[in-house]
């Protein structure tokens, strides 16, 4: 998979595909600058990780003081973009999403890493572990921590 | 031990199940496409000085890495450009498309032929795709390839094919021009960027670089903005008419049909490219020097090394399923005198036994085949968040035609049941075939076992379109269905 490529899904899964350019720009010049300093190769995926973590946590803590912008990707819009048509359906997944990422948008900077990196991008706990520097029943806390938020949240608001 | 957010590390020994909502909902979160935007994003980032990072430096294999890398590779080398500085919204692309500053006039810079064919001005290709005397035909066809700052593109929410992008519109001119031009703001807060349109007078077409084109890490080698501020001089071999337009969506497949796509950068920036290795993560055995005795040293344009379920997204009139590695290759066919164009071959080799066969890129009239598209429904229940719906096309003799993936795509039905879209379509010529599906995982892309599958047998009919959908209880098997959601929305 092209690095790119990885850096661009993990941070789209981190922080939403609309702040996915500006994360992934950021962790691509800190890998750059950083890239002298990388001696062991076999640890560049990891430390790649970490640095698109890292950069995602700094774009969410800024984001909380700030207004927050709804915006939905538009890969998931199911517009019809040629006729402009929304019917009741797409009107439907569109409101589940919306509920979803509210849900989401509701864990720790922490939590949101580590499910997305597990579940968005299916990587193993014990990678996670080592991406992120912390022990693995850490990331597993995290993780079941974060589920639990989410679905706290969609409960209250189905409810 | 305790993080800072006082999760206990010692309370969880494992991770609980997931149900299919949320399940489809984080995978979809991650199972996103590099944007083509994303190159104009980075534009205002990256350093212009220091060491030429190592990822800069691979070569990309899918269209959504070319398109970051366009202009990444071109920022890598602008001079005052200037990290972390916002752009203005307002000075986005297109609305705020403004002249060409600058303009470089088509010289004798470049060659008369390329690999043995004429080279041809863009408007004598435009003029040739008019006449319609190129549809799956090549042409070699020179032009400056243009540093473009990439506009921002809604997607629709399906599969969709690449000769469907309109995202990526990478101008290839007659006429050299700066793509866009940055200005620094005026509070000294960063940089304002719009693109410029071509000159007038200028001749442009919008090739695709594609996943196959050969030889496109030339183009990139040259992405220098100093010495090339206003477009590559290049030499692209290009066709239209590829069979992928039978993939596009019935009302768009006439324009996908007239997409230009790059087979191959032939010469760029006063140099002949030759054909490489590309950079993949399959690891194939055949070299390019044993393809090139199998198909033709002179006539071999490109040549790219997949899994073999793959080689259907390049050319979808090749039935091929599993992960043994395929090749599929183009070459030129020897032509009439006086004739700019070229017939193309399309060529899939097995890595393993090195056979090959090969087919016209031309698609002959007879060829009129049915549309077979899978989407699977799962039920909301504990089940492995790793297993996804997997569908394989087989001939009712139990021979492989073609696996299919569903989309990166899901949605929900309330709590009870989670929908996976269709992906990528079958193209099979009519008749009668045996549909599998099973819940497989993507980490290794196969499974041999397949546990829980349910099959079936459809017919399908010239031109005719035919979906089924795989419901997934909790466990046990899936069984067949007419579909219960629309696999696509267009």
């Amino acid at each position: 998979m092209p690095w790119v490529a990885e850096m661009y899904r993990l941070a789209a899964a981190i922080v939403g595909v609309e702040a996915a350019d500006d994360v992934t720009q950021d962790a691509l010049l800190d890998a750059w600058r950083g890239w002298s300093r990388m001696r062991d190769r076999a640890r560049v995926r990891p430390w790649v990780r970490a640095i698109v973590a890292n950069r995602a946590k700094k774009h969410l803590r800024a984001q909380r003081s700030r207004p927050r912008l709804i915006a939905v990707a538009p890969d998931e819009l199911f517009l019809d973009l040629r006729s402009s048509r929304v019917t009741p359906d797409h009107a439907v997944v569109i409101a589940d999403r919306q509920r979803l990422d509210g849900a989401f948008e509701r864990l720790s900077a922490d939590q949101r890493v580590c499910v997305a990196l597990h579940y968005s991008l299916d990587i193993s706990v014990a990678e996670i572990a080592r991406a992120l520097g912390v022990p693995e029943g850490t990331v597993k806390s995290r993780i079941n921590a974060g589920i639990t938020r989410m679905r706290a949240a969609l409960e209250g608001e189905e409810r | 031990m305790s993080d800072r957010h006082g999760e206990n590390d010692e309370a969880l020994v494992g991770l609980e199940p997931l149900e299919p909502r949320l399940r489809g909902y984080l995978h979809a979160r991650g199972a996103v496409d590099v944007p083509p935007e994303f190159a104009a994003q980075a534009l205002e980032g990256v350093r212009s000085d220091g060491p030429r990072p190592w990822f800069f430096a691979r070569r990309w294999t899918a269209v959504a890495g070319i398109a970051a890398l366009l202009v990444l590779a071109a920022i890598t080398f602008a001079p005052g450009s200037r990290p972390n500085v916002p752009v203005d919204e307002s000075l986005r692309p297109s609305d705020a498309a403004q002249a060409s500053p600058t303009a470089t006039e088509l010289d004798d810079e470049f060659p008369d032929s390329v690999l043995g064919m004429p080279v041809l001005s863009v408007g004598d290709a435009n003029a040739l795709l008019v006449e319609g005397r190129i549809y799956g035909r090549a042409v070699a066809v020179k032009g400056y390839w243009i540093h473009a700052m990439l506009h921002s593109c809604p997607r629709p929410g399906r599969f969709q094919n690449p000769l469907e992008e309109r995202c990526i519109r990478q101008d290839f001119s007659s006429i050299g021009y700066r793509g866009f031009t940055c200005t620094e703001s005026s509070d000294g807060s960063g940089l304002l960027c719009h693109s410029n349109v071509a000159p007038v007078g200028a001749r442009t077409l919008e090739p695709l670089m594609l996943i196959e084109t050969g030889a496109k890490e030339a183009l990139w080698r040259n992405f220098n903005e100093d010495s090339y501020p206003d477009g590559i001089p290049s030499v692209l071999i290009v066709h239209v008419g590829d069979p992928r337009a039978w993939q596009c969506p019935s009302e768009l497949r006439d324009e996908c049909r007239r997409q230009f796509v790059v087979d191959r950068v032939a010469w760029t920036a006063g140099a002949g490219s030759s054909l490489t290795m590309p950079d993949t993560e399959v690891r194939p055995e055949l070299s390019i020097a044993e393809l090139e005795i199998i198909i033709g040293e002179a006539s071999l344009i490109s040549a790219q090394p997949m899994l073999a379920s793959d080689a259907p997204a390049v050319d979808p009139r090749f039935q091929a399923s599993g992960d043994d590695i395929l090749w599929i290759a183009r070459s030129l066919r020897d032509t009439l005198v006086n004739d700019p164009t070229r017939a193309l071959d399309v060529w899939l080799v097995d890595d393993e036994t090195a056979s090959a066969r090969s087919i016209g890129l031309e698609q002959p009239a007879d060829y009129q085949p049915g549309e077979f598209r899978a989407q699977a429904a799962e039920r909301v229940g504990p089940i492995d968040h790793h297993l996804i719906p997997f569908f394989r096309v087989e001939l009712p003799d139990g021979t492989p035609v073609q696996d299919l993936f569903v989309s990166s795509y899901s949605s929900s039905r309330g709590d009870s049941v989670s929908e996976q879209h269709a992906g990528l379509p079958a193209l099979l010529e009519p008749g009668t075939y045996v549909v599998r599906a099973w819940r497989t995982a993507y980490v290794n892309r196969f499974v041999s076992e397949h546990p829980d599958e349910c099959v079936t047998e459809f017919d399908i009919a010239a031109l005719e379109v035919v979906r089924l959908e795989a419901a997934f209880p909790v466990t046990g098997a899936c069984s067949w269905r007419e579909p219960t959601f629309e696999d696509s929305l267009f």
